[in-house]
């Protein structure tokens, strides 16, 4: 099986049984209170479950901002624009750079934070209390300026459908921490981001790496409360189910498909109530939900927060790689503003801001963000030049993004786009780089986590990628 | 092709002139060349980016002269040549990625020592390089098992020749015999006429045909057999779940997911085509053709009985999967990959190939080059995507001419109102003028129609109406300087208007050129467009013609100008108009064009059916110039024309806001927006233009008003000028030769209800419109239309995207099909070649065609094929398991006229299909994966069947065949992303007419892996996740279907816990319960009492504890396996 944790996290109870031993010694199968891979697939294959080097972060968790954050608003300051605001842009190059376009400065003033002084603008006022904890980078490239494309990229290393998502190649690398909850989580709010499913999907990996989904709002798995209201009809169901199933797979003589469905029938058993345990934040004191802004009267906001809290809480349970989705906003993603952008990214802003920095601030005093990489990223940025009169467009050719955490060398800011913030062009990072930085520092080298498929190595970056040491401690 | 040639040719030649004679020459062309191609050039020759230590093996000085470590080949002397050295990895290792065969090592040696003869006295081109590496390579991967002929082989000799006569059995035994197996012994009825319905219908069977079959059985098992098999193919439910299989291979989806999921339109026809295609065994070949290039072939298949073409309905497929919306001019590649995603659908599902792997290089490990893609890019880009009508012409001509005719009636009885009754238009425009606010009395007293009287009043109050407008004197001369003389302001009116009249003329002809006109009908520009459906049959109206209202209570709408119009009988009928591929230079485009309820007109680029640009929806009545700004390069885009009414509208119906300019978006289900046929469109011209402005309103029609020299002098002398023109027009429009200008008045006073106009104008009027109208609603048939293809103009050369890139065009490739399989010695002639493709694919000389249809057919009544990855036949896919049996399928299908029912006859009624699926001791570890077929496989059923089969079960399935699709279950309907609630239990219907959905998967279907409907996915995955647990646990469906199973179990007749049991068993499994089930669901029984407190008087009467044991069965893994 994956590879067992070694050194305990704090709140995490250790496993000491195989799961196989456990399963036997439950009663029946049934009854326990423990949750086992969530979505595991109950195949003997493994995962590949292989470290290449000292991991420096054992779990990730990735703040999906969809829809794209204008870079020029947030972290990355262009004074040019406020000289030659309302001016023609002209000469421009990238294709979402239609006629008519003009310069537009930012509604929100920029100035030092922290220790090491890196600008952040007044849009994100409390994650620039954690400035001192991100190393952004500055000169981000993606591909093309389209939400499918981009979601795709940003999630699967390609443009297209049918590759396995970030989470799941973490989760195929290095297996679970922790055999009774999912590797790969995405806290979702219900809204299929552009591109599809696929961008939490395992791709060409066994069944078991694609991500779970758990709702924000309303039951977090679908079908995962019993119908039965009474346990004791659902158990006794389940009893004379499992009897008749092995009778079947012997009849058959043997049949691997059925044992494992039957396996999983324990496991789903004990899902219905495991998995509510486990996302269920009545035991957290009312400080910390305030400090995450769960109490909130805006409810994006506070649904916001449940994910954040939600995120510590699964890491703290072990699991690999955590996805927190926005709330919903513009129909093709959250930051999606090409209209409205001082309200719109004001909104989201709102929603994010605190909770994502109450999520550092509290791993870091947990001694969680010594081992956890927090990534803050979306498809693309926004072009610095208006779409109508108070939005902007999308902009694949110069962005930013931030890590925090383990690994992560703190205050520093990497890559620069130009004057205007159009192209990146100094230190350009793509996201191949990205992922390639990422799965690094979980230990893992990005040209050597592979999978034959289809006659050929398949890997995350496919033969792009670099890792950006320059950003690492 | 034609420029590889006498590229080959040059190099053969130049061996010629210097060393033909020299021995050693042959063995080099043989035996070195193409080694040092297939594995030296990469780094060491032209096409390197950077010669590797500057060694430079492609030229004979190169090579003897050697790199960076020395001289590589010394001839005659293969110990001193660093070449060999390197080859046999004794120095450095060579090539990188292992070594080469020993034999081809020895060569090496050979060939030096014998004087390393070498006809290449210069260095080749990259260019040479590339084409004469394509070359090498492929005549080495051409060499595979998939590409050879298919060979009719006889079955082989077994020992065991009593288990079975038939050839496939001979073929399985045969194997099995050589690893010393034997097959399993034949699975017992039940399980065999389960089997039998499972794979062929999808459905379990019902217990009475079980009981019959078991009862026959055991009279003859082999007759029997034959009669089931015969009676199940024969089944309506054949063609539905082999339709289903067949969507899988041709990534069916009825939305284009992407960012705003638009409608497929009609998908759900090309599914109910397939259904009746499968039923009536339409052989393989024919299936093929139509799929590929239905719209094209001489005698096309006709439905009889629904009097419509099939064939062209197979075209659909080329038109699923997922499309971008956004701005495909400035984002090219977004029109690229939709055909590259048809590309790879079609030579997948056909062929098995993975051509599309071919888009930006040569295909790495097959047979198919980079020419090859684009050779077939062309013919998808010589084609384009379009609704096309199906019903066969003959479908309205009888309401038709009706129309027709009841319209000319029409026309003449409003001639006669108008012409001869004497409107006194003078008295009332003096009226209307003279006395604001004036006395009904007068009115009446002069016997004028008030009503009349009031509209004039309206007309004429219009505030500064342009110069073009009838009014304009008419104000001008009202509205004008007290102090000025009526006289002189007339004078001042007819200069400006000769004057401007003869600028805009000016500006008008210098500055814009016509592209098409359409006012004559005799116009050549006519003929150059294609026109399609039944509203454009007899389209082009002359000057003044009439679109009548559909409803309401005046009779006429508008007269329409000069032109061609989707309106002439009715707005009901429809259709589209399309220009020919676009070529002008000039910046922009303008359109005088009218239309309304959705209909658009929009210039298509790259054959991206969703843009956004270049989109306009059509509102309004009276022609309007629309501009827009074709791409620069719109010939290389194949950009073109096309007006649609709404159902030939691919954006259609369009849930966002403001996109086309519409005012109202249609966020709800397609059937709400489908009730309401009306849609329409005309168009006078097109004009192309560099000026930034539409071309500026001519003023012929105000001619009239100034003809006369007198000049008026009082508002009275104005007023009988405006009086005369109108008398004039009227009159000339009911003798039918208006002019246009004149056609402008008579419109003008209709459209501001001057004329008499309404129903109750005339009784035998009212009459005839009644009738009409009667006619228009109920009598015509709606048009039936597919999402299909046509082909466009003459067809293209596609010049090959340079490593894919969109923008950068290389040299063009011949239309025609794959090198390999003989595509370069014939180019397409006709049209985009869609047609001469169809025929190569569906030709018995195909080596995969046939091929790979047996291979899926296998799959699915094996759940694995013989070649496992059914998708891909290539070296990335898996080898045959039974290669000869294989090809035995293949040429039976072939010479069984490519009857497909025949085949799967002839696979289900061998012994193999019939033998159990218990797996003997010790075959896992001799054959682990059953490769060789030494028992049935059992497995799983598919999403579609588990939920038939709980619905079949439950008692609420209804087998109605066809029709539209039922949306599928969500709790919130999401209009944005045309998600839409759909009933829990689909209605009853079977899940293949829950609608599938690009954007988000049917929620119980894809937990059981239903394809995503992206890619050709013609194996399944089957995973085993709880998520199928919880599903089958909790599952709201699953517990509703439980409960309607519970209720009719408590209303039946049986007597007693044990005999309720038993028929649930012999319901759901197809087979009596044993007499520990009976005893152990027994228990269950007592269990559930308890637990609901139900006493034991009430309880074969709880329906809480029958749908309790319900739900039991459903959950039983039996239940969901194929045995």
């Amino acid at each position: 099986m994956a590879s067992r944790p070694t050194t305990p996290c704090p709140g995490r109870q250790p496993v000491s049984l195989s799961r196989r031993q456990w399963l036997q010694q439950s009663a029946n199968g049934f009854g326990a209170v423990a949750l086992a891979g969530l979505l595991a697939e109950s195949s003997p294959e493994t995962a590949a479950a292989v470290s290449h080097h000292a991991a420096r972060a054992r779990h990730v968790i990735f703040c999906f901002m969809d829809g794209g954050v204008s870079h020029v608003d947030s972290f990355d300051p262009k004074p040019a624009l406020e000289k030659h605001h309302g001016q023609p842009a002209t000469g421009l190059t990238n294709p979402t750079a239609n006629k008519n376009r003009k310069w537009v400065r930012s509604p929100w003033s920029f100035r030092p934070r922290g220790e090491c002084g890196m600008p952040i603008s007044d849009l994100f006022p409390h994650i620039a209390t954690v400035a001192d904890e991100l190393a952004v980078i500055r000169s981000m490239k993606a591909d093309l300026p389209l939400h499918s494309t981009g979601v795709l990229l940003l999630h699967t290393g390609s443009n297209n459908a049918g590759r396995p998502s970030l989470g799941a190649w973490s989760h195929y690398g290095l297996g679970s921490d922790n055999h009774d909850l999912p590797g790969f989580v995405v806290l979702s709010h219900g809204v299929v981001p552009c591109g599809g499913l696929e961008n939490y999907s395992n791709g060409f990996l066994p069944a078991r790496h694609q991500a779970t989904m758990f709702a924000v709002d309303g039951p977090p798995v679908r079908n995962l409360a019993p119908a039965d209201s009474d346990a004791r009809v659902q158990l006794a169901k389940l009893a004379l189910l499992k009897r008749r199933d092995r009778a079947f797979s012997q009849s058959l003589g043997g049949d691997d498909a059925i044992e494992s469905a039957i396996r999983n029938y324990e496991l789903a058993y004990r899902m219905q109530t495991a998995v509510p345990d486990v996302l269920d934040l009545a035991g957290e004191t009312r400080a910390t939900q305030s400090a995450y802004a769960v109490d909130s009267k805006v409810k994006s906001q506070s649904l916001f927060g449940i994910q954040c809290l939600r995120a510590r809480r699964l890491v703290e349970s072990g699991v690999r790689f955590v996805e927190i989705t926005c709330a919903p906003g513009a129909a093709n993603g959250t930051w999606d503003q090409h209209g409205n952008l001082k309200k719109g990214h004001e909104k989201n802003s709102r929603d994010t801001d605190q909770s994502i920095t109450a999520l550092i601030k509290d791993l870091r005093s947990r001694g969680l963000l010594d081992e956890t990489l927090v990534v803050w990223a979306g498809e693309f940025g926004r072009t610095p030049h208006a779409t109508g009169t108070d939005g902007r467009d999308h902009h694949p050719e110069g962005f930013t993004i931030w890590l925090a955490g383990a690994g992560v060398k703190g205050g520093t800011v990497y890559g620069a786009t130009d004057e205007f913030g159009m192209h990146a062009v100094e230190n350009v990072t793509t996201l191949h780089d990205m992922h390639a930085t990422m799965l690094h520092l979980i230990g893992l080298d990005h040209e050597k986590l592979v999978f034959r498929f289809g006659g050929r190595d398949m890997s995350l970056t496919d033969v792009h990628g670099r890792v950006v040491h320059e950003i690492l401690a | 092709m034609r420029r590889l040639l006498p590229t080959l040719l040059v190099m053969s030649a130049a061996v010629r002139s210097v060393s033909a004679t020299e021995p050693g020459v042959d063995f080099f062309e043989r035996k070195i060349r193409p080694v040092l191609v297939e594995h030296c050039y990469e780094c060491h020759s032209a096409v390197a980016k950077q010669i590797k230590g500057k060694l430079r093996l492609d030229s004979r000085p190169g090579m003897r002269r050697g790199g960076e470590s020395g001289r590589s080949v010394v001839p005659g002397n293969p110990g001193q040549s660093l070449l060999l050295k390197a080859l046999r990895h004794e120095s450095l290792e060579m090539p990188p990625k292992g070594k080469l065969p020993a034999a081809v090592i020895g060569d090496f040696e050979t060939w030096i020592r014998q004087g390393a003869a070498d006809p290449r006295d210069r260095p080749p081109t990259a260019g040479e390089v590339e084409r004469l590496s394509w070359q090498v390579l492929l005549a080495a991967r051409k060499d595979w098992w998939s590409l050879k002929p298919v060979r009719a082989t006889t079955p082989p000799e077994v020992r065991n020749a009593d288990w079975s006569m038939q050839p496939i059995d001979r073929f399985v035994l045969a194997r099995l015999e050589d690893k010393q197996l034997q097959p399993a012994p034949q699975a017992d009825p039940r399980t065999l006429v389960r089997r039998l319905s499972l794979t062929l219908t999808g459905l379990p069977p019902r217990p009475a045909d079980v009981t019959a079959f078991v009862t026959s059985f055991e009279r003859d098992p082999e007759s029997a057999w034959v009669e089931l098999v015969d009676r199940t193919l024969a089944s309506p439910h054949f063609g539905e779940r082999w339709a289903r299989h067949w969507m899988d291979v041709v990534r069916f989806s009825e939305t284009h997911g992407n960012e705003w999921n638009y409608e497929v339109h009609y998908a759900w026809r090309y599914r109910d085509y397939l259904v009746r295609a499968f039923n009536q065994d339409v052989p393989y070949d024919q299936l093929v053709r139509e799929h590929i290039a239905g719209d094209l072939l001489e005698s096309p298949r006709i439905n009889q009985q629904g009097r419509f073409y099939e064939s062209p309905i197979g075209t659909a497929f080329y038109r699923f999967g997922e499309v971008n919306h956004d701005d495909c001019i400035a984002l090219r590649s977004i029109g690229y990959d939709i055909l590259a995603n048809q590309l790879d659908t079609l030579t997948k599902a056909f062929q098995a190939s993975t051509v599309a792997c071919a888009r930006c290089h040569d295909h790495k490990i097959d047979a198919f080059s980079t020419r090859d893609y684009h050779a077939l890019l062309g013919v998808l880009r010589s084609t384009r995507l379009v609704a096309i009508p199906l019903d066969l012409p003959d479908i309205n001509e009888r309401p038709h001419v009706t129309l027709h005719n009841l319209k000319v009636q029409i026309r003449k009885g409003l001639a006669r109102l108008w012409a001869n009754a004497d409107t006194p238009h003078l008295e009332l425009l003096m009226l209307a003028a003279e006395m604001p606010g004036g006395e009904d009395k007068t009115t009446q007293h002069k016997g004028l129609d008030a009503k009349l009287l009031a509209r004039w009043k309206t007309a004429l109050s219009v505030k500064n109406p342009p110069l073009e407008h009838p009014l304009h004197t008419w104000r001008s001369i009202v509205d004008r300087d007290e102090n000025t003389p009526i006289a002189g302001a007339w004078i001042k009116l007819s200069d400006k208007y000769l004057d401007q009249r003869r600028r805009r003329k000016r500006f008008n002809l210098q500055n814009y050129r016509t592209l098409f006109d359409f006012r004559d009908q005799d116009s050549d520009h006519i003929l150059e467009w294609t026109a399609y459906g039944e509203g454009l049959v007899d389209p082009h109206a002359n000057a003044g013609d009439l679109a009548l209202s559909g409803s309401g209570d005046s009779i006429v709408s508008h007269l329409l100008p000069a032109g061609i119009h989707s309106h002439l009988l009715t707005a009901r009928l429809g259709g589209s108009f399309r220009s020919p591929i676009l070529h002008t230079t000039r910046k922009h485009l303008s359109l005088q064009v009218l239309g309304n309820e959705r209909a658009v007109v929009r210039i298509v680029s790259n054959n991206c059916q969703l843009n956004y640009v270049n989109y306009k929806v059509l509102q309004s009545d009276t022609p309007t110039w629309i501009t827009f700004e074709p791409a620069a390069d719109n010939q290389k885009l194949r950009a073109y024309i096309e007006l649609v009414t709404k159902f030939y509208n691919p954006k259609f119906p369009d849930q966002l806001a403001t996109i086309g300019g519409a005012k109202e978006n249609d966020r709800v289900p397609w059937d709400q927006v489908a009730d309401d046929p009306r849609s329409y469109f005309g168009i006078t011209r097109v004009m192309v233009h560099d000026v930034d402005e539409a071309p500026r309103a001519e003023l012929d029609h105000l001619c009239r008003l100034f003809e006369d020299e007198q000049v008026p002098g009082t508002l009275r002398d104005v007023a009988i000028r405006y009086a005369a023109v109108i008398d004039r027009a009227v009159r000339a429009w009911a003798n039918d030769n208006a002019s246009p200008a004149q056609v402008r008045w008579v419109d003008w006073m209709i459209r501001n209800g001057l004329l008499a106009n309404s129903i109750d104008a005339d009784p035998q009027l009212a009459q005839l419109v009644k009738q009409y109208r009667t006619i228009a609603a109920e009598h015509l048939v709606p048009a039936r239309i597919i999402a299909g293809v046509e082909d466009v103009d003459d067809g293209i050369d596609q010049p090959v995207l340079v490593r894919g890139n969109p923008t950068e065009f290389g040299d063009p490739v011949p239309r025609r099909f794959l090198e390999v399989l003989g595509g370069t010695k014939q180019r397409f002639r006709h049209g985009s070649g869609r047609r001469e493709l169809a025929d190569q694919i569906a030709s018995p000389d195909n080596p995969l065609t046939a091929r790979v249809m047996v291979n899926r057919i296998w799959h699915h009544l094996f759940g694995a094929g013989l070649v496992r990855t059914v998708d891909d036949f290539g070296r990335l896919g898996e080898r045959p398991s039974h290669p000869k049996l294989l090809d035995h399928l293949a040429s039976s299908l072939v010479d069984d006229d490519w009857s497909l029912k025949r085949m799967i006859r002839r696979v289900v009624l061998s012994r193999t299909f019939r033998m159990s699926a218990r797996r003997l001791s010790g075959s896992t570890s001799i054959d682990p994966l059953n490769r060789l077929l030494r028992h049935y496989p059992a497995r799983r059923l598919d999403a579609e069947s588990i939920r038939d089969a709980v619905l079949a079960t439950s008692g609420r399935l209804d087998l109605k065949l066809g029709g539209p699709s039922i949306y599928p279950f969500r709790e919130q309907p999401n209009a944005d992303r045309r998600l839409f609630v759909g009933p829990l239990d689909g209605h009853g219907r079977r899940s293949l007419y829950i609608k599938t959905n690009l954007m988000e998967p049917t929620r119980f279907l894809s937990v059981f892996n239903t394809p995503g409907g992206k890619v050709v996915e013609g194996r399944r995955d089957f995973s085993n996740v709880p998520a199928q647990a919880l599903a089958m646990l909790n599952d709201p469906f699953v517990i509703g279907q439980a409960k309607a199973w519970g209720e009719q179990l408590v209303a039946g007749s049986h007597g007693d816990p044990s005999r309720r049991i038993d028929a649930m068993f012999q319901l759901a499994l197809s087979r009596p319960a044993s007499d520990s089930e009976r005893l152990q669901f027994e228990q269950l029984l007592d269990r559930l009492a308890i637990l609901h407190t139900v006493p034991a008087t009430d309880r074969m009467t709880s329906q809480k504890i029958w749908k309790d044991m319900a739900h039991v069965v459903f959950n039983l893994k039996e239940f969901i396996y194929l045995p």
